[in-house]
């Protein structure tokens, strides 16, 4: 990132001399403004409104602040017991996911990556058909129907452990690797994974840090693997299911009497509670997101320079 | 020698020889590293290709009881129903609408987004509305409408007591059903969830312009919207093709996730895309070779049209493999 800024054009020392070009910094720092503007503030908005009391805020008006200050949202959604569990197996999906799915698709990555293996022609035209051929809902749903993983936690697991688009990212990675410490550590005897745990993993931590981030959102993000796969395990679903049954609740004309009752139990502070739920929700993605914006924004270059 | 799995003896292993005999010697030298990538294959053919053997669904008729194996042939009788049912039309025309829609709309946002920000002179600007611009593509569509209906809500949503105190309305509007705004909307969503993220390789494309050619346009006396205009857009013009060419590739995608969370019983028919059809006739009805032989169709449109454009990127040296 640093090399890019002193490789770039220098607009500084560009002095604004003529009246056109005034007018278009000036514009043109007025639209980044209403980009940052508009991305951010149904966030700030939706802050508010979490910290705002139920009655209240039906009657509207909250911009900015919440009008009447409250934590109570946020009390009932941390004593609803449901949204706790299902907070606890987003965490849980999520961690698990990160390690099997970068423990398998690293090792694959790497595998691919040297330029000398056997079959590599083969395997790398399985891996693109395998990324846009996609049989369809019905009979991915039938195939994990016929090997139990219906209803079974690993659903959220396995069939994302490896993911084709960043076992590509992480092979272009080990390509541009330097060899010559694998190849002094294969002299002192050291068998191919242990080159591969002690040596390459060490040195690829820019990109490693990157797949993290990817599936990590990606499982953090995941609602509709659980609510097509784990429909009878309601118990299993994720927060983002939760949050989607709950909208999908309020929408529906019709509802069966258990989902009535969850509806009944909301209706007066379905706003506000909906809103802290998905506060809980985004936050914790903002969060880590802006600790490792700069790597993962690193990865993507490195990754879309490829060509 | 690059290679860490011919270190020992290069000459061997590029020699034209590749009798059986040797390809097994090759193999067991690197049998380390081909159980790294079998490991990861069996997940691929597990995941990606077995479910094929489902594909003959769309050729059955499933019965109650009965397994896909056990159950008769009916030959192309889904897709029959299909194309001769009310549907295809609806459903074609919402996915191929949308999708074109999104494609028109949307498609120019990031490329000058980036162009702009380029223009931005300071870094620390410049990475702050970077860095605000990436978050919305890390959220989810659920978290999207939890955040999107505080906003646009019929009782108390912001945007309705905006416009009432204004005068602009007389009474709140209930802006997420309503048939005529549903499209713009998703369309709207659609670039505020992706406008950063899609110009990460536009912004990666100007970096490795040669600061130099700016340089000389200023001898010449280029403003900057000269520079923009003679230097920057013809520079990304090969990047400009290509992500075009494969973003028409998936037509047929039109946004399942974000239909599925944003759909509601008054927009029931402006949002019933191919694959939210496939879900609701498959999985909510039980009409498993029907919705089959519908998801084999876009699959295989899908398939064929990614694949031509692939080739197409390929021409101009950037297709995605």
């Amino acid at each position: 990132m640093k090399q890019q800024a002193s490789r770039r054009r220098s607009l500084s020392y560009n002095k604004i001399h003529t009246s056109g070009e005034k007018v278009f910094t000036i514009s043109n720092t007025l639209f980044m403004m209403i980009v940052c503007f508009l991305t951010i503030y149904p966030f700030i908005n939706t802050l508010a409104v979490s910290f705002n009391e139920g009655p209240d805020a039906m009657k509207g008006g909250i911009y900015f602040l919440p009008r009447k200050f409250t934590l109570k949202n946020y009390a009932e959604v941390f004593s609803d017991k449901a949204i706790v569990r299902a907070y606890a197996v987003t965490v849980i999906r999520t961690v698990v996911g990160i390690i099997v799915s970068l423990f398998f698709t690293g090792m694959m990555a790497y595998g691919l990556s040297k330029p000398n293996i056997l079959f590599r022609k083969t395997y790398m035209m399985i891996c693109v058909v395998g990324m846009i051929f996609d049989a369809g809902l019905v009979p991915t749903y039938m195939l994990y129907k016929d090997t139990g993983l219906l209803n079974n936690f690993a659903v959220y697991i396995l069939p994302s452990a490896i993911s084709i688009w960043n076992m590509i990212l992480m092979k272009t990675f080990f390509e541009s690797m330097p060899i010559e410490l694998e190849q002094s550590a294969m002299i002192d005897g050291a068998n191919t994974f242990q080159i591969f745990f002690k040596i390459t993993i060490p040195m690829s931590m820019p990109i490693i840090a990157t797949i993290c981030i990817f599936n990590g959102v990606s499982q953090w993000n995941s609602w509709f693997d659980a609510y097509m796969f784990m429909a009878r395990r309601p118990e299993l679903q994720p927060v983002q299911t939760y949050l989607y049954k709950v909208i999908a609740l309020s929408q529906s004309t019709t509802t069966s009497a258990a989902e009535a009752e969850l509806l009944e139990r909301r209706r007066v502070n379905v706003t506000t509670i909906r809103a802290a739920t998905v506060m809980i929700t985004v936050l914790p993605v903002t969060f880590i997101y802006s600790i490792f914006q700069k790597y993962f924004i690193q990865g993507m270059m490195v990754g879309s320079l490829k060509g | 020698m690059r290679s860490l799995a011919n270190g020992k003896n290069p000459v061997k292993e590029n020699s034209f020889n590749t009798g059986i005999g040797q390809i097994a010697t090759t193999f067991k030298k690197q049998f380390g590293l081909q159980i790294m990538i079998l490991t990861g294959l069996a997940f691929i053919v597990f995941f990606r290709f077995v479910p094929i053997y489902g594909l003959q669904m769309a050729f059955k008729e499933i019965l109650p009881g009965k397994s896909i194996w056990e159950s008769p042939w009916v030959g192309l009788k889904h897709f029959r129903d299909f194309f001769t049912s009310g549907y295809f039309g609806i459903v074609m025309r919402n996915t191929i609408s949308l999708s074109l829609l999104k494609l028109c709309i949307g498609f120019p946002f990031p490329i000058l987004f980036a162009v702009l920000l380029n223009e931005v002179a300071s870094y620390r600007a410049r990475s702050f509305v970077q860095g605000v611009s990436y978050l919305p593509h890390f959220i989810s569509y659920v978290v999207v409408y939890g955040v999107i209906s505080s906003l646009l809500g019929l009782n108390g949503g912001t945007l309705n007591s905006l416009l009432l105190s204004l005068g602009i309305i007389e009474k709140p509007r209930h802006f997420l059903a309503s048939k005529s705004l549903f499209w713009p909307l998703m369309v709207f969503l659609d670039i505020w969830k992706e406008t950063g993220w899609s110009a990460i390789i536009y912004m990666a494309a100007i970096s490795g312009i040669n600061p130099e050619l700016y340089d000389a346009a200023k001898v010449d006396g280029a403003g900057r919207v000269r520079q923009v205009i003679s230097i920057t857009l013809p520079a990304l013009v090969p990047v400009i093709v290509v992500m075009l060419i494969l973003r028409v590739g998936s037509i047929l995608d039109a946004g399942f996730d974000q239909l599925l969370v944003f759909r509601n019983p008054i927009v029931f028919e402006k949002s019933n895309i191919l694959d939210i059809y496939v879900m609701d006739t498959g999985i909510s009805q039980g009409r498993f070779g029907y919705a089959t032989a519908v998801g084999l169709f876009k699959s295989a449109i899908g398939f064929f049209m990614v694949y031509f454009s692939n080739k197409l990127a390929n021409k101009s040296g950037n297709g995605l493999w």
